[in-house]
């Protein structure tokens, strides 16, 4: 079971055919996407839903279950957000998951905007208390080795590791970087993020696309060089 | 669904962002199951569980449910709001495109100094416009709807005499109408010229809330 996250992110390494872009990871739809757009765009979110209503009853496994189902995302989030005490932040934020669920009512999708909404205050809290600005330039070496697998993938040019892509988010400005953690690491559709930001959908989705623009001009910098397909990621030929 | 690119050909920009966002997510989200913290939360949640106590209140921002009624009331305030902003909007138009007069009043060089808003604006400032038209679209004074008088009209020219130099100020209504009784745009200075100078110690007599400086 709490092999699940990783097998998640391992998948696209070695299942070629399965579309990374794709609903594996649930980032389906545009960045610009629109009233078409489902809201509930992660594979789990059925699962989550139904272990989050049996926590509610009490359910101590369920709890679990959702637990490993949300907090991959929520660290990843955390991570970019606070850097090095996204454990401890991550702590807390369940702390209060765990005393308010009987309040929360939403089904998966609403679960994990409700729980980053939650993990988001306590990380500005966070903040203030260390009178740290956002985006603080170390990064702990060892939480970034616990954070990802060690794999040899890392060295292949395609791939990227999670030191490198929390870099290069932390240098976006501060409304993008959360804008496409949201929809990338939380996977929140536009209206999701923009209430977890307390933001308007449309500077949310702008705030969105201009962040993965940058992002991805920085990946990939020259155009028509791509990955070997879509979604692929460094698979060694 | 990930577009497949299988040739060369313009990099599709959808799908690159695609994969960018494929990757950052794989990489941003992998993650190392630390037991510890998984039994710190569950351990939470057994003591937050008050067996039989009163199901707790789910406030506004516990609501998650999709296109919850909460949401779709927001959504409708906003829409109504935005209509009644747009029908204003509209109610307002009426006086300003009502005719070709009215649009050459309003096309006039906007004097853009800050003594003379321009013409469809102007209303409130302007001369109390006796009209048989609907009332200019007034944001701020009063909507003046006086019957058309010799009064109204010395007003009038009194209005247009003292911003003449720089076009205006009289509403578009207004206009109209010392343009009907002057006989074309370019007689109305003569006109009214010709009228104070009838009436010479009358100049601050009658309804000259036209006078009004803006």
């Amino acid at each position: 079971m709490t092999m699940e996250a990783k097998d998640t992110a391992g998948a696209c390494r070695t299942v070629r055919d399965a579309p990374c872009g794709g609903h594996e990871l649930g980032t389906t739809g545009t960045v610009l996407g629109q009233g078409g757009e489902p809201r509930s765009r992660w594979p789990r979110d059925g699962e989550l839903g139904a272990a989050v209503a049996r926590a509610q009853d009490g359910d101590e496994g369920a709890f679990a279950v959702a637990y490993r189902i949300v907090q991959p995302g929520l660290l990843g989030y955390l991570r970019a957000l606070v850097g090095e005490d996204a454990e401890d932040v991550a702590a807390d934020a369940w702390l209060e998951i765990a005393r308010d669920l009987g309040r929360f009512t939403g089904d998966g999708a609403g679960f994990r905007g409700w729980t980053a909404t939650i993990a988001r205050h306590r990380a500005l809290d966070h903040l203030r208390r260390r009178r740290t600005r956002p985006r603080t330039t170390v990064l702990d070496q060892d939480v970034l080795d616990r954070a990802a697998p060690h794999s040899t993938h890392d060295q292949a040019l395609e791939s990227l590791s999670t030191a490198r892509a929390l870099e290069l988010v932390r240098a976006l400005p501060r409304d993008q970087a959360e804008a496409v953690l949201l929809r990338v690491v939380v996977g929140l559709d536009g209206p999701a993020a923009a209430r977890v930001l307390g933001k308007r959908p449309g500077a949310v989705r702008t705030a969105a696309y201009r962040g993965l623009r940058r992002l991805g001009r920085t990946l990939a910098p020259e155009p028509g060089v791509t990955d070997a397909g879509p979604g692929t990621l460094g698979e060694s030929k | 669904m990930a577009e497949r690119n299988g040739g060369d050909g313009p990099p599709g920009h959808r799908h690159g962002t695609l994969d960018v966002e494929a990757r950052l997510g794989a990489a941003l989200r992998a993650y190392h199951p630390d037991p510890e913290a998984e039994h710190r939360a569950v351990a939470a949640f057994r003591t937050a569980r008050t067996p039989g106590a009163r199901p707790p209140r789910t406030r506004p921002r516990d609501d998650w449910r999709p296109a919850s009624p909460r949401r779709s009331l927001r959504t409708a305030l906003s829409l109504a709001l935005a209509s009644l902003a747009l029908g204003g909007v509209a109610t307002a138009a009426i006086g300003v495109s009502g005719s070709r007069e009215a649009e050459q009043g309003v096309r006039r060089p906007h004097p853009s100094t800050t003594a003379t808003p321009p013409v469809p604006v102007a209303p409130s400032s302007a001369v109390p416009p006796s009209t048989a038209t609907p009332p200019p679209p007034a944001e701020s004074g009063p909507p003046a709807a006086h019957p058309v008088t010799v009064h109204g009209t010395r007003a009038r020219c009194q209005a247009f005499g003292k911003t003449a130099p720089r076009g205006h100020a009289l509403d578009a209504t207004a206009w109209q109408q010392l343009v009907a009784e002057a006989g074309g745009q370019e007689e109305v200075a003569a006109y009214c010229a010709a009228r104070n100078a009838d009436r010479p110690g009358e100049t601050g007599a009658g309804p000259t809330r036209g006078d009004r400086k803006k």
